[in-house]
């Protein structure tokens, strides 16, 4: 049986580095009784794989992690057996049973959502939302938004604009800050095997569009959720692929 | 969400952030305002070094099982994050709480290696403590160091309030008690640390005065009050199910260098090498309960998840009931996703029969530590391993499958001649040999034998507590020798060489026999900037030469000078249980090359006896 499991990573966690957070899991798995299948040979190891890998320094909720177990209890006991074996700033959010022909997450992933928002209120870019969605709109309006991107052969320009699915400003509340409404900027990129745009890119196209400086320490990046593709080409969210076990 | 000590830029810009961050699995958050004690653990090495080490997990179980004490931990700060805190005046701070070490009551340091000396006072400076013990107040926290090093505590005697001798289990709960009682009474740090002095195992240096002859040695060593012992005797956990072991112990998120349950199913080894000041240290041997091992193999992997288990002791072969846990570990968790290693064994019938369960046999490799090149030498140093028992041990596994072993020696042993350096690699030779009468059609292409050798330091409280070390150019010119001899040889294409920068070593054996009078170099060397000497890369031979010079003490006189045997020596205050004429004995043993056997033998008589337990009882009924 093939699950999957959506975690957030908040707090001091998000400078714990993806293979770190693996083998953290790894551990939680076995104190939390998890039945995990472990491969051949003469060093079994835990046959888990994970979505899509976060940068350190950026907080998420919708980090996914598949598992292959050989049995389970219902969703709501595995979740809660999980969660009496995370740490602060991890919470295991959904524990889903996937068809038995689902592709891992690694190999689906198509686009992430993100939000990003000053760490000081106030100090920084993002404070104006009316102002923001008035750029935003004059720079998708541009026919090309060309970008240089490194890549293993070297620097080669990029499109970035069939890469954009969603950008907009506005004002929302996030949980690794005191309970103050802040305004942000969200966007849905392209992510994944076929052509990865970390956000970091986009942001500094926009911001060097706007003609702003792009100091990552001044910013808080947040990924909110990551999407594959339907049959029908359109964005879901890896969540919705499999379905709660109940008993 | 907890309030971390440094802000997000820095920990963005420097080396593995997770270092500082605390937050562990296991790691134990408390109300500090239900708390009467803070006690903050340290490592004075980095992260992933102090996080391996077994004696901090225990006491942070033992400590914080006390409901009025909150045990956190420290560890160095790595050289880019040092910097950053000089500048900008942070406060080094406890992992847990994220605060301040500057407000705890206590700052335990333990103390595993002398090259740690100047990430000492790396920690206290950082902490915005005083590095010397004098100019601290009842503002600043006590400092304890503990640990092996604190058999010759000397040379850092002017940065520590107390030293604790000897085991953990023992006293501690005498030591906080009592210290929370006199400070709630509002009693001044001078009077603490005296009513301190007189619990057993403490040592308090700014009470002791010490006084020399014209020649530098000791003319005399003796407590300023009546109360207090003149001699400091050992703490020992006589009960093994007294020995503390975590429960839970706390899971680091980057990869430590132990990255694994340690299981403790011994104290104290009965082989008594003449080198080993482990061996002398941790007498009498004592064997946890088997039982007991089992319960708490299953504890701690249950509460870590860790997909491996270690087995530790000075030497497991030596283990009665090995077989006995190896099955059950085996029997229970082989092949379940959970490794077990073992380390220490001797190689018999027996350990490969067990390795090959649990090892691939095609990649492990096997070691051996003849420690001498020759017979005659490892009679000197009294190891009992014979060349029979490495080849025999040696062809067994290779007919078992193994291919590669490898040799630990030392280089610079009292009375070492060319003939035992020059056997390091006649005896790679003899095991290449071995391994090539296998025909060639059942063998699996070249065996590797790979030859380490370090360079022996003498320690306090071992037969070799008086020898002359062996000089730098020395230990240069024999590991040339060890180089040029196993090119003579006909197998030298199986054979591999690998030796341990030297200069490291002579500042090692100068802290490991040093006075206070080194106190003022060592505080000279972390104000040129000195930290992280245990790590080639940080370790800087002139400078330390320099200190030297500027502070007027001859290095030579701690490690070129054969001592007389009525000498006081810096540690004589100290009662580690083994007696002086016991050292003495063993030390004239070794100059005729008399072998000594091993305590369930033959009890040798080092006064250990004293403690009525262990090994001493078990022969004897």
């Amino acid at each position: 049986m093939n699950i999957r499991v959506k975690f957030s990573k908040h707090g001091s966690m998000k400078f714990i580095g993806h293979l770190d957070i693996m083998r953290f899991f790894q551990k939680a798995i076995i104190r939390a009784g998890i039945d995990i299948a472990y491969s051949e040979g003469f060093n079994p190891h835990q046959i888990m794989s994970f979505a899509a890998p976060l940068s350190v320094g950026v907080v998420s909720d919708g980090e996914y992690m598949d598992i292959r177990v050989k049995s389970t209890k219902s969703s709501a006991d595995s979740i809660r057996a999980l969660n009496e074996c995370m740490v602060e700033g991890i919470r295991v959010e959904d524990y889903k049973l996937l068809p038995d022909n689902a592709k891992n997450s690694m190999s689906i992933v198509a686009s992430a959502k993100y939000a990003i928002y000053n760490k000081t209120s106030g100090v920084g870019f993002i404070n104006d939302v009316d102002y923001l969605n008035k750029m935003i709109s004059d720079y998708l309006s541009q026919e090309e938004i060309l970008i240089t991107k490194e890549t293993k052969k070297g620097e080669t320009t990029l499109n970035l604009k069939p890469f954009i699915y969603e950008f907009k400003a506005e004002v929302k509340s996030f949980p690794d800050e005191e309970a103050v409404d802040r305004a942000c900027l969200i966007f849905n990129i392209s992510t994944g095997s076929l052509t990865n745009i970390k956000p970091e890119l986009l942001l500094q196209s926009f911001f060097d569009y706007c003609k702003e400086e792009f100091n990552e320490n001044i910013y808080q990046i947040y990924r909110l959720e990551v999407y594959s593709r339907d049959e029908s080409e359109n964005l879901v969210s890896l969540n919705d692929l499999g379905a709660n076990i109940e008993y | 969400m907890r309030k971390l000590a440094l802000s997000d830029d820095i920990l963005m810009s420097i080396d593995k952030p997770a270092r500082y961050i605390g937050n562990e699995v296991n790691s134990v958050v408390k109300d500090k305002n239900k708390i009467d004690i803070r006690f903050c653990m340290c490592f004075p090495d980095v992260y992933e070094i102090g996080m391996s080490h077994l004696g901090i997990q225990i006491l942070y179980d033992m400590f914080n099982q006390r409901e009025d004490t909150w045990c956190e931990r420290v560890y160095s700060p790595w050289p880019d994050l040092h910097k950053i805190m000089k500048e900008k005046n942070i406060p080094l701070f406890a992992l847990e709480s994220q605060d301040p070490l500057k407000d705890f009551d206590f700052l335990g340091i333990t103390i595993q290696y002398e090259m740690c000396y100047t990430n000492l006072l790396q920690i206290l400076d950082l902490a915005q403590v005083p590095l010397l013990s004098k100019d601290r107040t009842n503002e600043h926290p006590i400092v304890i160091g503990g640990g092996p090093c604190t058999y010759n505590p000397e040379p850092i005697a002017d940065f520590f309030d107390i030293f604790y001798i000897g085991e953990g289990e023992t006293v501690y709960d005498e030591l906080l008690d009592t210290y929370k009682k006199m400070r709630d009474e509002g009693c001044d740090r001078r009077d603490i640390l005296h009513e301190l002095a007189k619990i057993r195992g403490i040592y308090v240096p700014a009470l002791y005065d010490v006084t020399y002859n014209e020649d530098g040695t000791i003319s005399s060593f003796k407590p300023i009050y009546d109360d207090i012992p003149a001699v400091i005797e050992k703490n020992v956990e006589m009960n093994t199910s007294n020995i503390g072991w975590p429960r839970k112990p706390v899971i680091p998120f980057i990869k430590a260098i132990q990255d694994r349950v340690t299981l403790e199913i011994m104290r104290g080894c009965i082989r008594g090498c003449r080198f080993c000041q482990a061996g002398m240290l941790y007498r009498p041997t004592r064997e946890r309960d088997v039982n007991e091992l089992k319960a708490m193999a299953d504890q701690m992997l249950s509460s870590t998840g860790y997909d491996e288990i270690s087995l530790s002791s000075l030497s497991s072969s030596d283990y009665r009931p090995l077989k006995e846990l190896l099955d059950y570990l085996i029997e229970k968790y082989n092949g379940k996703g959970v490794n077990i290693s073992l380390p220490s064994l001797r190689i018999d019938a027996f350990s490969l029969d067990v390795m090959s369960k649990v090892q691939d046999v095609r990649k492990s490799s096997l070691t051996f530590a003849p420690e001498a090149g020759t017979q005659r030498l490892r009679d000197v140093i009294n190891k009992g391993l014979t060349e029979e028992d490495i080849l025999n041990g040696a062809g067994l596994a290779f007919d078992g499958g193994w291919q590669k072993v490898k040799l630990y020696f030392m280089l610079g042993l009292p009375l070492e001649t060319e003939d035992d350096i020059k056997g390091i690699p006649q005896l790679a030779e003899k095991i290449c040999r071995r391994y090539y009468e296998i025909p060639k059609d059942q063998r699996n292409g070249k065996c590797q034998v790979t030859m380490s050798t370090s360079f022996f330091v003498p320690k306090p409280f071992t037969p070799f507590q008086w020898v002359k070390m062996a000089t730098s150019d020395y230990f240069i010119e024999s590991a040339k020798l060890v180089k040029a001899t196993m090119m003579e040889q006909l197998n030298k294409k199986s054979m591999h060489y690998i030796w341990h920068h030297e200069d490291v070593t002579i500042l090692e054996g100068i802290f490991a026999r040093g006075d206070r009078k080194l106190c003022d170099v060592i505080l000279k060397a972390y104000e040129k900037g000195q930290i992280f000497d245990a790590w080639e890369e940080y370790f800087k031979v002139d400078v330390w030469n320099e200190c030297f010079r500027e502070c007027d003490v001859d290095p030579d006189f701690y490690i070129f000078r054969e001592r007389d045997y009525d000498e006081i020596l810096p540690w004589d205050f100290i009662d580690a249980g083994v007696s002086k004429d016991f050292l003495i004995r063993e030390y004239e043993n070794a100059k005729k090359g008399i072998v000594t056997p091993n305590c369930r033998k033959k009890c040798a008589g080092c006064g250990i006896a004293q403690y009525k337990g262990g090994v001493c009882v078990e022969h004897k009924g």
